[in-house]
């Protein structure tokens, strides 16, 4: 069984407070990231092995949160290497309707990766969380994975009502 | 006698005969190949120069010298294949292409939890209404079975395999009518990963029909209740030896 300590984990805001969640302490924050992605944060070096990490990408999305996805799949199976769709469920993701994914790709080093995704659609904003792994090291994050997941808040946070309401926080 | 070689992708389909002289020339066990067969592999370019064909040495190896071996049998309703592979710091695969046929591949270690969900075809399923720890199963949520009926349900013999899925159907409960009828309309999957090392073992069982996925539980598997791929996948990445159990070392505690 694993045990997740709470001081295992710290606090990070992504767009502008919109989404909170917790990232492990230990882990690496990914500066400048790629557009659109809001955060990346990664496990230090494994001599060569692949680093897990989270990505949280934040995008305005405008058709349904089904069609969004579909194009998500779609995208994914034309993109990565030996991709192969292992799971799909609908479930509240930050407390509002939403979906996971879990599937299993090759990296172009030809690394096994396995990814675990969860997305949900708030006010025309579409919200992807992804944590990813080697595969064999995939049951041995579990439950630092449950505790990101758990951590996860989406919607109006304090700063953003405060810019909202002409407020300081 | 059966032997196909493509130089550029790596891959060679052997009958099992072919297979096993071919392993026994790289391993320089005896008996060798006879000359026929030895006259067949080179004909193919399995063999050159009297040894194989260097693309194939890699996985050859791994079967001359195993850090583990896994067997995996899938059967339903129109047959059941063996693949086996030889896991060490690269892995080979003989995977049963059902007509007494094999394809031999190396793959990365680290791909065969991979080319286990791809020769099982794990993916998307319906999620049957179960129960679970710490409640437990009740009756109506799972269906009980004896190692007997699983061993059955693998028979290469279409009969023993048919008598054992009746045996099953008619204890499923009311409230799964999909899992009935699709498995009385033989509509389903059984497949046992048996993964074994000098010093210990795993093994992980799974029923896999479009009504959803059931596995066995319990100290002697006397019953099968719901799981998902997500349970199925997350097994099947630590079903490998580790460091710790290839020395025959305890478990170590996992860290988070």
């Amino acid at each position: 069984m694993t045990i997740i300590d709470a001081a295992d984990l710290r606090p990070e805001r992504v767009a502008g407070g919109f989404v909170r969640l917790s990232a492990p302490t230990h882990w690496q924050t990914v500066t400048e990231p790629y557009p659109g992605v809001g955060l990346v944060v990664a496990e230090p070096d494994r001599d060569g092995l692949f680093r897990a990490n989270l990505v949280l990408a934040v995008t305005e999305v405008t058709m349904s949160f089904a069609d969004w996805q579909k194009g998500t799949d779609a995208y994914l199976a034309r993109q990565q290497r030996d991709y192969l769709l292992l799971d799909l469920e609908k479930l509240p993701v930050g407390g509002h309707p939403g979906g996971r994914r879990l599937a299993t790709y090759a990296t172009a080093e030809n690394q096994s990766v396995t990814m675990e995704q969860w997305t949900t659609l708030v006010d025309g904003r579409g919200v992807t969380l992804t944590v990813s792994t080697g595969t064999l090291a995939y049951a041995l994050h579990a439950g630092r994975v449950a505790g990101i997941v758990a951590s996860l808040r989406i919607g109006a946070g304090p700063d953003e009502r405060a810019q909202r309401d002409g407020v300081t926080p | 006698m059966t032997v196909t070689f493509d130089e550029a992708s790596h891959r060679l389909r052997v009958d099992a005969g072919s297979f096993s002289a071919l392993a026994a020339l790289a391993a320089g066990t005896t008996p060798g190949p006879t000359t026929d067969e030895l006259v067949g592999l080179t004909r193919a370019g399995a063999v050159m120069d009297g040894r194989p064909h260097a693309v194939l040495e890699p996985a050859l190896a791994a079967v001359a010298a195993p850090l583990a071996h896994l067997g995996l049998v899938v059967s339903g309703g129109r047959g059941a294949r063996l693949h086996q592979m030889w896991l060490s710091v690269v892995s080979a695969v003989l995977a049963d292409v059902g007509d007494g046929n094999y394809d031999l591949v190396c793959i990365g270690s680290e791909f065969v939890p991979t080319t286990v969900a791809r020769l099982t075809r794990l993916g998307l399923r319906p999620r049957l209404p179960g129960g679970g720890p710490p409640d437990g199963w009740p009756p109506d949520r799972r269906l009980p079975v004896e190692t007997g009926l699983l061993d059955a349900l693998c028979s290469t013999q279409d009969e023993g395999r048919f008598d054992a899925i009746r045996s099953l159907a008619a204890r499923v409960p009311e409230s799964w009518p999909t899992l009935a009828s699709q498995l009385d309309a033989g509509e389903w999957r059984f497949w046992v990963a048996d993964v074994t090392w000098p010093h210990g073992s795993r093994r992980l069982v799974v029923l896999d029909t479009q009504a959803g996925l059931l596995t066995p539980v319990g100290d002697h598997a006397t019953m099968l209740v719901p799981t998902t791929p997500t349970d199925v996948w997350r097994r099947l990445t630590s079903i490998l030896p580790s460091d710790d159990d290839l020395a025959g070392l305890p478990p170590a505690p996992r860290a988070g």
